[in-house]
């Protein structure tokens, strides 16, 4: 079994970055990927109020293929809140994305840790993207991690390029803190962070279908991972967070 | 013939190392015929006798090895005398230049004496690009402008940047530059390489790993992996490069 913890779906006709359900569903399919989490580019609230509706009606159409993260703009406050409630307890969503250079607000900032704190509260777990960027760095999404210490916070490409150090140094001081392996180039560093943080806490993701899921799980087979290893990180790890989300 | 366009021999100030005894056992492994090799930046910052150590893994192995030349443009007249030594007396195919480890702009004054170089020999230039502040896309685009005779090897496509703020940029630069070459390694996202071979031709895409910064078996699946037709994926596992790099006999 073999669990994506972050990829994408979105229209976005005309754009290289178009990436219907199928799209990301075809590249799994040549990857042997049974299922991802999904979640859009844009944000919510924006420019499209039907975004939350697309992932949904995705996960909805294919039930055993894809799970939905709500992504949301923490910046619009009680109606940030409002819709994560929605997209948990009647949208079937399990869990909050969150990409700060999108919205320009920095992932310590009160307004975001009440809504991570929102999703802790239906243990559902907050994937960032995590690079290179300011409001995006590891050391910055650590002040959310250390404010938000009930709340499982997923550092989506742990790092990036040149942030991994970083990011396996936060997961060392916060235990609430996950690293997701997406993009990121370089294996020995995958298995770097295992011994460092143990294997229990590294997801595998592709960030497909823009990333070739297929690459990406090769990537990881290339870091030197025991069978175990390989099992956690390829689903047994995501699966026990999905697990603990409050179902509805 | 596959060829890896970007790979470092030697132990670098910055940790990273590669022998030549490692890097022919893994081309065996990955099925990799030449590589192109350029020299790390060696704990006494000297690149003289490192280009003298690349020189004489070619005169070792030259059916296995292209040289390409390094050089710190801070040096100025010495960096461009050693351009001469390394095309006159090593025989190096390009140059190869730095601007992260090096710290220089790439599009600055500083580098125009040693492009005027690369010109007078007919040579291509391998960029480490995609560096913040250094060598952005648009950066190397500004000095490709103002060489359209020289062939620029753009590591990364000239860009580093997992967020995919620079594809933008990226793909504009390699559009209006067609004196710009992509190379492959480390890229964010898979698509792009697959779209810009689409746009730009599969001539003006390399395969290339950049090892030892990044490993050579998961660098070639980028070309291995990637959904273009058997053609195209011919040109960028070697014969762009070849081509360039005047190696087709």
């Amino acid at each position: 079994m073999i669990i994506d913890a972050h990829a994408h779906i979105q229209e976005l006709i005309g754009s290289s970055w178009n990436s219907p359900p199928e799209r990301l569903i075809s590249l799994m399919d040549r990857a042997g990927i049974d299922k991802a989490i999904v979640m859009t580019y844009s944000d919510m609230p924006g420019s499209d109020s039907e975004l939350l509706r697309y992932v949904a009606e995705a996960t909805q159409e294919y039930p055993a293929r894809l799970i939905g993260f709500a992504r949301l703009n923490p910046g619009y406050g009680p109606l940030s809140e409002e819709l994560l409630v929605l997209a948990i307890t009647k949208m079937g969503m399990k869990g909050l994305k969150l990409h700060p250079v999108g919205y320009g607000i920095h992932p310590g900032n009160e307004v975001t840790i009440k809504l991570i704190k929102k999703a802790a509260e239906f243990n559902a777990p907050t994937l960032f993207h995590c690079g290179d960027e300011e409001y995006t760095l590891p050391l910055q999404i650590a002040e959310a991690a250390k404010k938000c210490s009930e709340a499982t916070i997923i550092l989506g490409h742990m790092g990036g390029y040149f942030h991994v150090q970083d990011a396996i140094r936060v997961a060392e001081k916060y235990p609430n803190i996950i690293l997701e392996t997406s993009a990121m180039p370089y294996p020995y560093l995958i298995r770097e962070t295992v011994d460092r943080i143990g294997p229990e806490r590294v997801l595998f993701a592709s960030d497909g279908p823009g990333c070739d899921p297929l690459l990406e799980r090769k990537k990881v087979e290339l870091a030197n991972l025991s069978k175990k290893e390989i099992e956690l990180i390829f689903s047994e790890n995501i699966i026990k967070i999905l697990e603990k989300v409050k179902k509805y | 013939m596959v060829i890896d366009s970007h790979v470092h021999v030697g132990e670098s100030l910055f940790g990273y190392k590669l022998t030549v005894e490692e890097l022919l056992s893994c081309m065996k492994e990955c099925k990799i015929d030449k590589a192109i090799i350029s020299p790390v930046k060696p704990r006494n910052y000297h690149f003289e006798p490192e280009n003298d150590f690349i020189a004489n893994c070619v005169k070792e192995f030259p059916d296995k090895f292209i040289g390409f030349g390094r050089i710190d443009p801070w040096q100025k007249e010495k960096a461009l005398e050693e351009i001469d030594r390394c095309i006159k007396t090593l025989k190096f195919k390009g140059l190869f230049l730095h601007p992260w480890e090096e710290s220089f702009l790439v599009n600055g004054k500083l580098l125009y004496p040693v492009m005027e170089k690369a010109m007078e020999y007919n040579i291509p230039v391998m960029i480490s690009g995609g560096h913040v502040r250094v060598s952005e896309p648009l950066q190397i685009g500004d000095i490709a402008g103002e060489f359209p005779k020289v062939n620029i090897i753009a590591t990364s496509g000239g860009q580093i940047n997992i967020c995919g703020m620079a594809l933008y940029d990226a793909e504009n630069m390699l559009t209006e530059n067609k004196n710009v070459y992509l190379e492959t390694s480390g890229i964010y996202r898979q698509d792009f390489i697959e779209n810009m071979i689409r746009k730009l031709g599969s001539f003006r895409v390399l395969y290339g790993s950049n090892a030892p910064v990044m490993d050579i078996r998961y660098e070639i699946m980028r070309a291995t992996t990637a959904r273009i037709s058997d053609e195209e994926r011919e040109d960028i596992l070697g014969r762009s490069i070849s081509k360039l790099v005047k190696d087709e006999e």
